[in-house]
């Protein structure tokens, strides 16, 4: 090899050396830059939220079944300033099955029993339909998978139930699987973690 | 009896007989011509559908109300009256009372809202508040998890129809305030049922004694005998999304029924039918 050729080689060694180097640590630095980020769901996107898609046979449960931890970090959250406290709840009976001798729908849409139902007030003995309900998530019992927020869905229910991230359940994965597994890319990285659309109740400001 | 899709009226976008983004109600007044409220006017079209003219609300109506050569429109906190051509006679100003008139039943100097805001029913006699009406059977007031009170005249009998969506039921009261009787339950097997969380969510006395109801997810309506047995049901002409479909009837028998998602006026004709 003559020395022309040999400082040539070197050179493009070199080259092509640094450009890996310079290449992996940016990529480090652009995975630890996102690490912490949070991930958020699109509701115009998310099929068990967006409106015009009805139906228990549509229901998409990857936030429930992708999420690295055992109980995922997506949940059902019921706004209830949005919630109708209906006697007969979509999102809690299973509006098409039978019907039972006390005038309500034998079977539950959740199949985790997660949300809870209560009667507002007292039982009005005359006409028992003549009561509002209110309706609680169990947070230890829901694992996101959507079936509830199907159904609560305009037109059938009034959307007061959709699916959030829990970002204090989060463990803010750099690549998220539910994502990945997200048939809608519907889960979005939305950067470090954004303030809640809405204060809960109880919390000032 | 069964119903039989004629004829859509109406429509979303720019022409004169068209609603550029919402259609609440509708009503036939006694010479048997459609009237629309949406938007921010009143549309008639004649008998055979045909656009015939517009006139403007003071606010966005909500309902609407034929009697005679008198038209009302049900707002947030008022009540117009308007002649046949429009103009505007009086309003029921009663914005510390009446929330979103809903629903509107009128015969001779009776006037009937329903109030969904406040969820109850007032009557006014000459346009002067006299009651609200339900109170006993309901002292809760009335449920609509739907988001309307629908009420419809039944002039014969001088009582009014209200569609109870959370209670799956048709109430019917007399115009001064009684309860006379209901009819109605929830159930998914039997189409004479009720389902979902809250239907029926709008009702209209039909003639010959016939009720007609619409229900929501999914969009249908059904027709029972005045004393609440199921006749017939019509499936299929509404968008998937269409809630809250106000209804009226002719005095030729055919019902007009409203789709907001489409903005438009579904007409149906009544058959006879051998059973």
């Amino acid at each position: 090899m003559s020395d022309t050729n040999r400082r040539e080689f070197l050179q493009r060694t070199g080259q092509a050396a640094c450009a890996v180097a310079l290449g992996s640590t940016a990529i480090v630095l652009g995975r630890r830059a996102c690490a912490g980020d949070s991930w958020a769901i699109a509701p115009n996107k998310c099929i068990n939220i967006r409106l015009g898609v009805t139906g228990a046979d549509k229901v998409c449960e990857a936030c429930a079944t992708s999420c690295v931890l055992p109980l995922s970090a997506v949940r059902a959250v019921n706004e209830h300033s949005l919630c109708g406290r209906c006697c007969i709840c979509p999102a809690y009976f299973d509006v098409r099955s039978s019907m039972g001798p006390d005038g309500l729908p034998t079977k539950k849409v959740c199949p985790r029993d997660a949300i809870k139902r209560t009667v507002i007030g007292d039982v009005d003995a005359n006409d028992p339909l003549n009561n509002f309900y209110e309706y609680t998530i169990d947070e230890e019992l829901c694992n996101g998978c959507g079936r509830c927020v199907m159904e609560c869905k305009d037109p059938a229910g009034l959307g007061s139930i959709r699916l959030e991230v829990r970002y204090d359940r989060c463990l803010h994965c750099n690549q998220c699987t539910i994502a990945t597994h997200c048939p809608e890319d519907a889960y979005t990285r939305v950067g470090p973690q954004p303030r809640p659309a809405i204060a809960l109740e109880g919390e000032a400001g | 009896m069964k119903l039989r899709h004629i004829q859509t009226l109406s429509g979303k976008g720019e022409r004169p007989e068209q609603f550029h983004v919402r259609l609440a109600g509708v009503a036939v007044d006694s010479e048997n011509c459609v009237l629309a409220v949406g938007d921010r006017e009143v549309k008639r079209f004649n008998p055979d559908g045909r656009f015939d003219t517009s006139f403007p609300t003071p606010d966005a109506g909500w309902s609407v109300a034929a009697e005679g050569e008198s038209i009302w429109v049900g707002m947030q906190g008022k009540i117009s009256h308007f002649d046949r051509q429009g103009k505007l006679l009086n309003t029921i100003d009663d914005a510390s009372r009446l929330g979103m008139v809903s629903g509107l039943a009128v015969k001779g100097s009776v006037l009937v809202a329903a109030d969904t805001t406040h969820r109850t029913i007032h009557s006014y006699h000459d346009a002067i508040w006299q009651r609200e009406i339900g109170r006993e059977a309901n002292t809760r007031g009335f449920m609509i998890p739907n988001g309307v009170l629908d009420i419809s005249l039944e002039a014969a009998s001088d009582t009014f129809l209200v569609a109870h969506s959370q209670k799956h039921r048709v109430e019917r009261y007399r115009l001064t305030g009684e309860l006379v009787d209901k009819f109605g339950r929830f159930g998914a097997e039997n189409p004479a049922d009720f389902g979902g969380c809250c239907n029926p969510t709008n009702v209209s006395a039909l003639p010959a004694g016939f009720i007609a109801v619409s229900e929501k997810a999914p969009p249908l309506l059904k027709v029972y005998t005045a004393d609440g047995k199921f006749v017939s049901q019509m499936v299929g002409v509404f968008d998937l999304n269409a809630k809250n479909i106000d209804l009226a009837a002719d005095r030729r028998g055919r019902l007009y029924a409203t789709d907001p998602v489409r903005c438009t006026i579904e007409v149906f004709e009544q058959q006879a039918t051998s059973t």
